[in-house]
């Protein structure tokens, strides 16, 4: 996040909604769902489709607002904070289906995902004053890094449109490293990807938690899920039926209901 | 030679081309040429951030084009202004004007919002017309020339030259730092540029006012080049003209887009049978990009180039360093 | 101030038909094409070449006029469409529909002459007429009976119902059977058919000229968003308001502020409605 944003927000702070309802016409999608993602956590978000997910996901990062309840970092409410703002506050996101920009490399695409730090504007870097070159070559060495650290070392200069499937995923991932966040939400990661490629997330998440990221989960795999979360919240119908431990979440009869029983 | 050198050192030859041009150009006609071919780069390769990278379909750029003509002709000719102050000014106006244009583009889609510029270019179409003690009307204004050394072809043509070559500067240095690729967001994928905190309207108006400062110097060379300029010579098949060069020569690039006002300019000026055609062939051109390569003809050269040097893209699989991620987590907080 | 009004609601009754066209094109492709204003101009053209210029009966130049309309609309399909529909950018279709507009109207500048060239009379008449000359009728009459053939033809028609089905929603109608590849080029024949009609029905009151097509275009689609993507209605409403306000406007304060004043009535109503005034909020303009 931006140093500015940084300085507003206490560490610590935790991402949270409480109670938001969110209707669309006639249809209610969330119904008084609350969350918690604290930093150094990740946080599993699980439920069969149209339970509301990725609604909430969306409404933790702007793109929606709550028909009800708050939305809230530390004690900075957030409701009706725009996308952009919550990116400077250190709120990242991937995509269930990629959005990568298909002209652009692996590197260039990663570099974009540390707009919150560029400071020099549009007047600045035409002049070619040397801030916009500084912190192009500060962008470009944190997304070097941030790639070879995802497993994307070897696809630096290809066009982003030649990626496969997982590729494109840990691009998503490392673009959205690349602001610094405090907060990355991810929207089905494991999405399409092989049992080693899920492993590989796997260890990628623990790193994100090591160090003091907050980490929402959004998955259909459910081992996954369990494996890897310090806490689970699982949805059904727009509303939370079950929210704890993995182990806890697991074995509540009403999940196991909505699982088994679907 | 990366392609990224190759396109450098075709950059650095074209400069010095033009660099020379009034040397070796054959007649007086071709130095003409090539500088109207410099003041429409001016605009173009302002409207080149909107249009190519912005991804903005704004197909009203002759009616900027047209502000900082008249602009031009009226504050250096019947206000008397010096023409450097004159030429300032009609800039910052057609600022102002590029900022009006580019408002409606936050709260109007695609289609509607290429009609809107495209209304625009007619308006300012009637508002010349009917302005006549202003502009002169249907007869037209002449245009005052800029004092020496610029008052001769050859010295006018460095004079443009030099503001081609600004412009391009100026572009180059927006299209390859982070600017650039939060106008390549805003065109590719609106989401992912709100998403890594583009400000998807303000990186917008500071393209368009940008394109509209390039269109009133552009204008303004442009009307001191033509010497006497009437509301027919700004019709608006020439704003078809400006965004045709740009999608040919490619979106994303500037060597592309420059190329295509070469080629598009010289073209019917050499080949005669083409000019009879006139806009028949800038629409036959741009269809058959549009079908065939929608990237543009800059990136056939690419794919070409690629053909030749095969790379086979090798399929590694993604393996995570850890450790490196995790310092590279740690260096900044 | 009578006469203004009636060639206002003339002028009107062309570009709503015009943006009746962009309807039924927009039914089954959700593209605006730039090509649309340039259907009446070849109805207009056609028709004066086939009766004042070939010398042939006013129904051979009416199916000439609906014809070539029709032929283009199908060429736009084929050419502009189809094919750029397939690929994933969303803009690639209007630089399409920009591209084959300019060579049409080009093309034609090149055949026929860049003046406008008088329309032959349809209907044996006295150019005394006045208000009841059928230059301004016409069109108006056929612009009505257009839309209200369209309400017919959606409602009352199998055909008609498929069409209504695809635009709601193109991929339940694909899984459900529907041919829509097929009816999209229908949609794009018909649509041809009735602008080059609408076309024919206005050369008296436009004139034969090729330059018709891009402010047709634009106009046309003013009328269209002020009346609402959509409805057919609303685009006899807009049309027949943008015809009035520029006769009006020219009666008050003279004529050269017309693209002006259509672009001020397009502004007003989409910064207070902007899905028009009959539009419906879900569908959102592509």
């Amino acid at each position: 996040m931006s140093p500015a944003a940084a300085a507003a927000v206490q560490p610590g702070a935790s991402l949270r909604a409480v109670a938001v309802t969110r209707r669309f016409g006639g249809i209610t999608a969330l119904d008084g769902v609350s969350l918690e993602l604290r930093p150094g956590e990740v946080h599993g978000l699980i439920g069969p489709n149209g339970s509301g997910k990725t609604t909430l996901l969306n409404l933790l990062s702007g793109y929606y607002e709550p028909s009800e309840g708050a939305i809230a970092l530390g004690n900075e409410p957030l409701e009706r904070a725009p996308v952009q703002r919550r990116a400077r506050l250190g709120i990242g996101r991937t995509f269930q289906k990629p959005r990568l920009l298909p002209t652009l490399t692996v590197l260039e695409n990663t570099m974009l995902g540390a707009w919150p730090h560029a400071r020099a504007g549009f007047v600045e870097t035409a002049f070619g004053l040397p801030r916009a070159a500084r912190e192009d070559q500060a962008a470009r060495s944190r997304a070097t890094e941030l790639l070879h650290g995802v497993g994307l070392g070897h696809a630096l200069a290809r066009r982003a449109n030649l990626l496969e499937h997982a590729e494109q995923r840990f691009l998503e991932i490392a673009r959205a490293l690349a602001a610094r966040p405090r907060f990355v939400l991810l929207d089905e990661p494991a999405g399409g990807l092989s049992t080693d490629e899920i492993d590989h997330l796997g260890g990628i998440l623990g790193t994100l938690r090591e160090a003091g990221i907050g980490v929402l989960l959004v998955e259909h795999h459910t081992d996954f899920v369990f494996r890897v979360c310090d806490r689970v919240t699982a949805l059904d119908l727009g509303r939370m039926i079950r929210e704890g431990t993995p182990a806890e979440v697991r074995h509540d009869p009403e999940v196991i209901r909505v699982y088994l029983g679907a | 030679m990366s392609p990224e050198h190759r396109r450098l050192g075709l950059a650095a030859l074209l400069a010095l081309g033009a660099a020379t041009l009034p040397f070796w150009a054959a007649d007086q006609y071709q130095l003409h040429l090539a500088t109207l071919i410099a003041a429409y780069w001016v605009l173009i390769g302002g409207l080149n951030l909107v249009v190519g990278y912005a991804g903005q379909l704004s197909i009203g750029h002759v009616g900027l084009l047209s502000i900082g003509a008249y602009g031009f002709a009226i504050l250096a000719g019947k206000a008397g202004l010096h023409p450097a102050l004159a030429v300032a000014a009609s800039g910052a106006l057609c600022g102002i004007a590029g900022l009006l244009l580019g408002l409606p583009s936050l709260r109007l889609p695609g289609f509607y919002f290429a009609m809107a510029t495209m209304a625009v270019a007619l308006i300012v179409g009637e508002v010349v017309l009917a302005q006549g003690e202003l502009t002169g009307g249907g007869v037209g204004l002449p245009v005052p020339g800029f004092p020496a050394p610029f008052d001769s072809p050859a010295g006018f043509y460095w004079l443009t030259a030099a503001a081609a070559a600004a412009v391009t500067w100026l572009t180059w240095n927006v299209a390859r730092r982070m600017q650039g690729r939060g106008l390549i967001a805003i065109r590719d994928s609106v989401v992912t540029a709100q998403a890594v905190g583009v400000p998807v309207l303000g990186a917008k108006l500071r393209a368009f006012v940008f394109s509209g400062v390039c269109a009133g110097v552009g204008g303004s060379l442009f009307a001191a080049l033509q010497s006497y300029i009437t509301p027919d010579t700004f019709h608006f098949e020439l704003s078809l003209f400006f965004f045709v060069c740009i999608i040919i020569g490619g979106r994303g690039g500037i060597l592309g887009p420059f190329l295509g006002v070469v080629v598009l300019t010289a073209l019917p000026e050499l080949v005669s049978p083409l000019a009879k055609l006139g806009n028949f062939f800038y629409g036959l051109l741009l269809l058959a990009v549009v079908l065939v390569v929608p990237e543009g003809i800059g990136r056939v050269f690419e794919l070409v180039a690629a053909r030749l040097k095969p790379r086979p893209v090798e399929s590694v699989p993604v393996q995570p360093d850890l450790p490196r991620l995790a310092r590279a987590l740690r260096s900044n907080r | 101030m009578l006469s203004a009004l009636v060639a206002g609601l003339a002028t009107g009754a062309v570009f709503a038909a015009t943006a009746l066209a962009y309807n039924v094109m927009f039914s089954t492709s959700k593209v605006l094409s730039v090509t649309t204003g340039h259907l009446p101009m070849l109805g207009g053209v056609a028709g004066a070449y086939v009766i004042a210029g070939l010398g042939l009966p006013w129904w051979l130049g009416l199916l000439a006029a609906m014809g070539t309309g029709a032929l283009f609309g199908l060429l736009t399909e084929l050419v502009a469409i189809r094919r750029v529909l397939a690929r994933s950018d969303e803009h690639l279709w209007l630089l399409s529909t920009l591209a084959l507009a300019t060579m049409v109207q080009q093309a034609v500048g090149l055949w026929w002459g860049t003046e406008p060239r008088p329309f032959p009379r349809l209907i044996p008449q006295d150019f005394s007429a006045g208000l009841a000359d059928q230059k301004f009728w016409l069109p108006i009459a056929l612009a009505v009976a257009m839309a209200g053939g369209l309400e017919l033809f959606y409602s009352r028609t199998m055909a008609g119902k498929l069409f209504v089905a695809m635009s709601e929603d193109a991929f339940a109608a694909r899984a459900r059977g529907i041919p829509t590849d097929r009816i999209r080029v229908a949609s794009y024949a018909l649509a041809g058919a009735l602008g080059g009609l609408a076309g024919f029905a206005a050369g008296q009151l436009t004139f034969a000229y090729f330059a018709l097509g891009l402010t047709l275009t634009l106009n046309g689609f003013i009328a269209l968003a002020v009346g609402g993507l959509g409805s057919n209605v609303g685009a006899l409403i807009g049309g027949f308001a943008l015809g009035l306000l520029n006769a009006l406007a020219s009666y008050w304060f003279g004529g050269e502020y017309q693209q002006t004043i259509a672009v001020g009535l397009l502004m007003v109503v989409l910064l207070v409605k902007p899905e028009g005034l009959l539009g419906s909020k879900q569908v959102r303009p592509v």
